[in-house]
């Protein structure tokens, strides 16, 4: 295997050398904020990023559909990552907190004016959802152990419970679909999602890679360890719920406008909590940018893939997703973007 | 007024009693070795005082602020800092990475604080390990690691220092040399304590002597003093030997 | 537009000319250029009348008995319209998606049918969610959709009831709505207290939204009717195992006949309940499980004399003309050996393939499949038409009225409803079949009560 890799190498490695002039230029301006990268991975990160900006250049209206709903599912993949990866205190009930949001602005349009600017619903709804986050954190994160998760999962549970309940204000299983979408016009549509979505990427990985994220990672690996070196663990552990939050209203809010409404399958059940931890673990948890390749890998894959071209139903597309999940959780836990940056290194040659 | 003041602390786990009514007082500028059988007490005492464990009983005082009730991170920030009995390095970050953990400030808002690449190479040749810095930490020899905790304690700038078992699992030329880098400390303008359950590093480098027997008081004084202390001896011999 | 190879659809893999769905060898013959959207820009918002082919677009899930049913009646309306010359003059194509009863896979699916496949018309949705969650987008689409499966008034008092402009383009073939069926039920309440005297009513329903005016009108139509009174209400969560309790409280009321509405799995174990502890009352109101041809089957024959209300009757009635030759069509070619079931077409095929051949007689009227230019035309055909389908007569409900676009109940000299039959089983040998019991002009055997009451 590793004579593979060797003869791969000196292929690989030339071309590495002859990009990395490139990538140095960024590493130079960036580096420091983001991490350095050689010539092949420099390619990989830009490449990926202008194909996603140039998608309905090039695809059809099936994948750029797809594309559009991973757009969002990267964003709560990489939300859940910046709390549940870095810190390693697991969420289970992160669709708690877009939820939060998406009802939150349907919610005000059912009941209380259907006429409601978005400047006003959009910045309430992310606010809902910080305030759910804090709700949830707060009791919550102080403990260690597997107390949090729980809560976590408990969480979602009673919100889901509470929708019938309360259904003449929340729609009940049926939902509200007053919401006004974006636009039906598939292009803009597919901006609109995706442009928040690289935004939110760019700020997460900064955050990710600075101080903060090796205080967070540091959480994960030895909580005491932190508490020893002066820092507040529990406060840091919040700040990173608090954190996620934030994007998760973000993307809460561009879930109900994509789809005109919300209903409590689409938005709150737990399986979608655990497809948001599926996707971040394939792709590789703790690193942003891992969630962020999953969305898209699984989502292409789920939506467009296995129906439009393989023509699968809906029942084995869903166990497609979940088989893959389960392979890589055995055989490639780090997650597979990792794996790929990882081999990136290793067949682009010695970076200096 | 002394630095450090012990006032009485007593801590119990349900019925048992593990640290009963112990008072000491720590000044300025000493070595104090606190030692005792195993099962005195000597770790509970520092897991009191860095806000482990919450007291049951009495009061602990640092240059005049009472922290009995801080939490840890709180007891670090004012100036105290442990090395660790069992090492327990982030196995994810080579070493430099480790110490930078903690130069770190306590804020949500510091991106990029921290020490410079710098500092952290002087934390780390302040005890002899500035050329392991890229290392990881599971490559280090047994020595090293214990280093790191070292590195990682002075790296919190403290005032007083506390040493648990630093000379656990090393040869007798790694005790004399770590001997001397404490004494270095010293002579830098730390204070510090230093629990071990035998005497043998403690002789030549503390300047006093506490002793703790089952959660109680026991003796204090010079090494000398305590060597020949007859109580002393009693209690080790229900254990071990000096 | 460039985009139309997509759907050469002769050849694909279920072997069904009937059928299209976009394949790999349709997606990737197009080739890249035709199907890069830039392509499409223009022909997104385009459509319908582009062509020479009139496509349909079904919407159910497909995976389940009654998405089946409707998917295969779909496709025997198709048939029947291209053996008779197609719809103004096109030839005439089925594009089926399965909309798992996902709000979120449904809007996928439609988007997919008219933002890719430009179908010129949509039909179908079961799940109330499901035609929820699309409406909007279709309404702005101003493709004609034909909802032929959830029977939720708000679907259309809540949109075509508030902007009827945006919304017109929507309408509802069958069944009967909610509000309109719970009235026939009611009538039906009464002709059980003239046939045996019954005088009290329990009503157990589904804690769900499609069984919301079942549990609010209900009750009050029923007691209208001064000889009865509703004894005992109550909802059933959806994961309910255990229907002892339910049963009993009804029991204990002095019952005569449980009216339960019931969609979910459960059903099966509340008929077997009911039968093996020979609760004295009769199972009646609408159990979607209990359309199912392979009910006997699931219950072991415990669903003896229960009955349940459906569009259809279940297809052993002659309601018009034109209800047998559609059961046969559909037994000849769906039932049989190694064939999936359902082995009759069930309520939401009878009213699929209504709906498909009354959307092709109101194009006839308006000329035109054109809905970008000529929707107005279009609709006020679909309004003026009146159509005998094999579930019944098909007539729609104008613009001011209080169900707009909405199939008008059809109602006896009485004033009764009579498009709600009701189905009842009965023995049949070794096994069991469902037979017509109500209304009387389309009964095919009479109501019977089971021994133990």
């Amino acid at each position: 295997m590793s004579s593979a890799t060797d003869r791969l190498s000196t292929a690989t490695g030339r071309i590495d050398q002859s990009l990395q002039p490139l990538a140095d230029v960024y590493n130079r301006l960036f580096g420091d904020y983001f991490g350095e990268m050689n010539g092949l991975q420099f390619v990989l990160i830009f490449g990926t990023a202008a194909a996603l900006l140039t998608a309905p250049f090039w695809g059809n209206f099936g994948l750029v559909r797809a594309m559009t709903v991973a757009a969002i599912w990267a964003i709560f993949a990489m939300s859940w990552d910046i709390q549940s990866g870095y810190t390693g205190y697991i969420s289970f009930g992160h669709s708690v907190l877009s939820g939060a949001a998406g009802y939150t602005t349907a919610m005000l349009i059912h009941n209380v004016n259907p006429e409601l600017s978005m400047m006003i619903t959009i910045p309430v709804s992310i606010f809902a959802a910080l305030v759910v986050g804090l709700l949830v954190a707060l009791p919550s994160l102080r403990l260690t152990g597997p107390y949090f998760s729980l809560i976590t999962f408990v969480a979602v549970l009673i919100f889901y419970r509470l929708i019938p309940s309360f259904s003449q204000y929340t729609g009940g299983e049926t939902g509200i679909q007053s919401v006004e979408v974006f636009t039906y016009a598939p292009v803009a549509r597919y901006y609109y999602m995706v442009v928040p979505m690289l935004l939110i990427a760019v700020v997460l990985t900064l955050i990710a890679r600075s101080n903060i994220g090796l205080i967070l990672m540091s959480i994960r690996e030895n909580e005491a360890a932190v508490n020893a070196a002066g820092i507040n663990a529990t406060k840091f552990k919040i700040f990173s719920f608090a954190l996620s939050s934030i994007p998760m209203g973000i993307g809460g809010v561009l879930l109900v406008h994509f789809s005109g409404g919300v209903d409590p399958t689409t938005f709150i059940v737990v399986d979608r909590s655990i497809e948001m931890i599926a996707i971040a673990v394939l792709g590789g948890m703790s690193s942003i940018l891992g969630p962020l390749g999953g969305a898209f890998f699984l989502i292409v894959l789920r939506d467009y893939i296995l129906t439009d071209i393989a023509n699968l139903g809906s029942s084995i597309r869903w166990t497609v997703f979940w088989a893959l999940v389960l392979l890589v959780l055995v055989f490639a836990r780090d997650g597979v973007f990792r794996k790929l940056w990882h081999g990136l290194d290793r067949i682009g040659g010695d970076r200096r | 007024m002394s630095l450090l003041e012990v006032d009485g602390l007593t801590k119990k786990f349900g019925g048992l009693v593990a640290v009963d009514d112990f008072s000491f007082d720590v000044e300025e500028g000493e070595i104090v070795g606190l030692i005792g059988p195993n099962g005195s007490g000597k770790s509970t005492v520092f897991n009191c005082i860095m806000g482990l464990y919450d007291v049951t009983d009495g009061s602990i005082t640092f240059n005049g602020d009472d922290i009995t009730d801080d939490a840890t991170h709180e007891v670090v920030n004012k100036g105290l800092s442990r090395v660790s009995q069992e090492s327990n390095p982030i196995q994810e970050m080579p070493v430099a990475g480790n110490i930078k953990l903690f130069t770190l400030p306590n804020s949500i808002r510091s991106f990029y604080g921290g020490a410079s690449e710098e500092e952290i190479y002087e934390y780390a040749a302040r005890i002899d390990i500035e050329d392991k810095l890229h290392e990881m930490p599971s490559e280090l020899p047994h020595a090293d690691v214990r280093r790191l905790e070292i590195a990682k304690s002075l790296a919190t700038e403290p005032e007083l220092m506390l040493l648990d078992e630093p000379f656990a699992g090393m040869n007798q030329a790694e005790i004399a040399e770590l001997a001397d880098q404490i004494e270095g400390f010293r002579e830098e303008g730390m204070t510090m304590i230093v629990v071990d359950h035998n005497m043998g590093g403690l002789m030549e480098l503390v300047d006093r002597i506490v002793v703790l027997n089952n959660g109680d008081f026991l003796a204090e004084g010079t090494p000398e003093e305590i060597a020949e202390n007859e109580r002393v001896q009693e209690a080790y011999l229900a254990g071990e030997g000096l | 537009m460039a985009n139309e190879d997509n759907n050469t659809l002769e050849s694909d893999r279920t072997g069904n000319d009937a059928v299209g769905r976009r394949t790999f060898l349709g997606a990737a013959s197009a080739g890249a250029l035709t199907t890069t959207l830039a392509g499409c820009m223009g022909g997104v918002g385009s459509g319908g009348g582009g062509d020479d082919v009139f496509k349909i677009g079904h919407l159910g899930p497909t995976e389940l008995q009654m998405g089946r049913g409707a998917e295969r009646s779909a496709e025997l309306a198709v048939a029947e319209l291209k053996d008779n010359g197609g719809v103004q003059g096109q030839d005439v194509e089925l594009l089926s998606e399965d909309t798992g009863g996902s709000p979120s896979e449904a809007e996928r699916v439609t988007q997919n049918l008219v933002g890719s496949d430009n179908v010129d018309l949509l039909v179908g949705t079961f799940v109330s969610e499901v035609t929820q969650g699309i409406i909007d987008y279709v309404a702005e689409r101003d493709v004609p959709f034909i909802i032929t499966g959830s029977a939720d008034p708000a679907t259309i008092t809540e949109n075509h009831g508030q902007d009827y402009e945006q919304y017109k383009n929507i309408v509802r073939t069958g069944p009967i709505n909610s509000d309109l069926q719970a009235e026939g039920m009611a009538g039906y309440a009464s002709h059980l207290n003239d046939l045996h005297g019954f005088e009290n009513f329990s009503i157990l329903a589904d804690d769900a939204a499609w069984t919301g005016s079942f549990r609010d009108i209900l009750p009050d139509l029923i007691e209208e009717d001064s000889d009865l009174s509703v004894v005992h209400e109550d909802r059933m969560a959806l994961d309910t195992d255990n229907f002892n309790p339910f049963l009993d409280d009804a029991a204990d009321a002095d019952a005569d006949v449980v009216m339960r509405f019931i969609a979910h799995g459960g059903a099966a174990t509340f008929t077997s309940t009911w039968a093996q502890n020979e609760y004295p009352f009769a199972l009646e109101g609408i159990s979607v499980p209990g359309m199912s041809p392979e009910f006997w089957g699931a219950t072991n024959g415990t669903c003896l004399y229960e009955t349940t209300s459906q569009s259809g009757a279940g297809g052993v009635s002659e309601l018009t003309d034109k209800t047998m030759p559609f059961v046969e069509a559909y037994e000849e070619e769906f039932t049989g050996d190694g064939q999936d079931p359902p082995s009759k077409p069930m309520y939401m095929g009878f009213n699929s393939y209504d709906g498909i051949l009354f959307y092709a007689k109101a194009a006839e009227e308006a000329g035109t499949t054109d809905y970008n230019s000529d929707l107005d035309a279009i609709v006020d055909a679909m309004l003026n038409t009146e159509f005998t389908g094999a579930a019944g007569e098909i007539s729609l409900y104008g613009e001011d009225s209080d169900y707009p676009n909405d199939l008008k109940e059809s109602r006896n000299e009485d004033g009764i409803i009579s498009n709600f039959p009701v189905t009842q089983w009965h023995e049949d040998g070794d096994g069991g079949v469902v037979e017509c019991v109500y209304p009387e002009q389309d009964a095919t055997a009479e109501h019977v009560v089971p021994e133990w009451i």
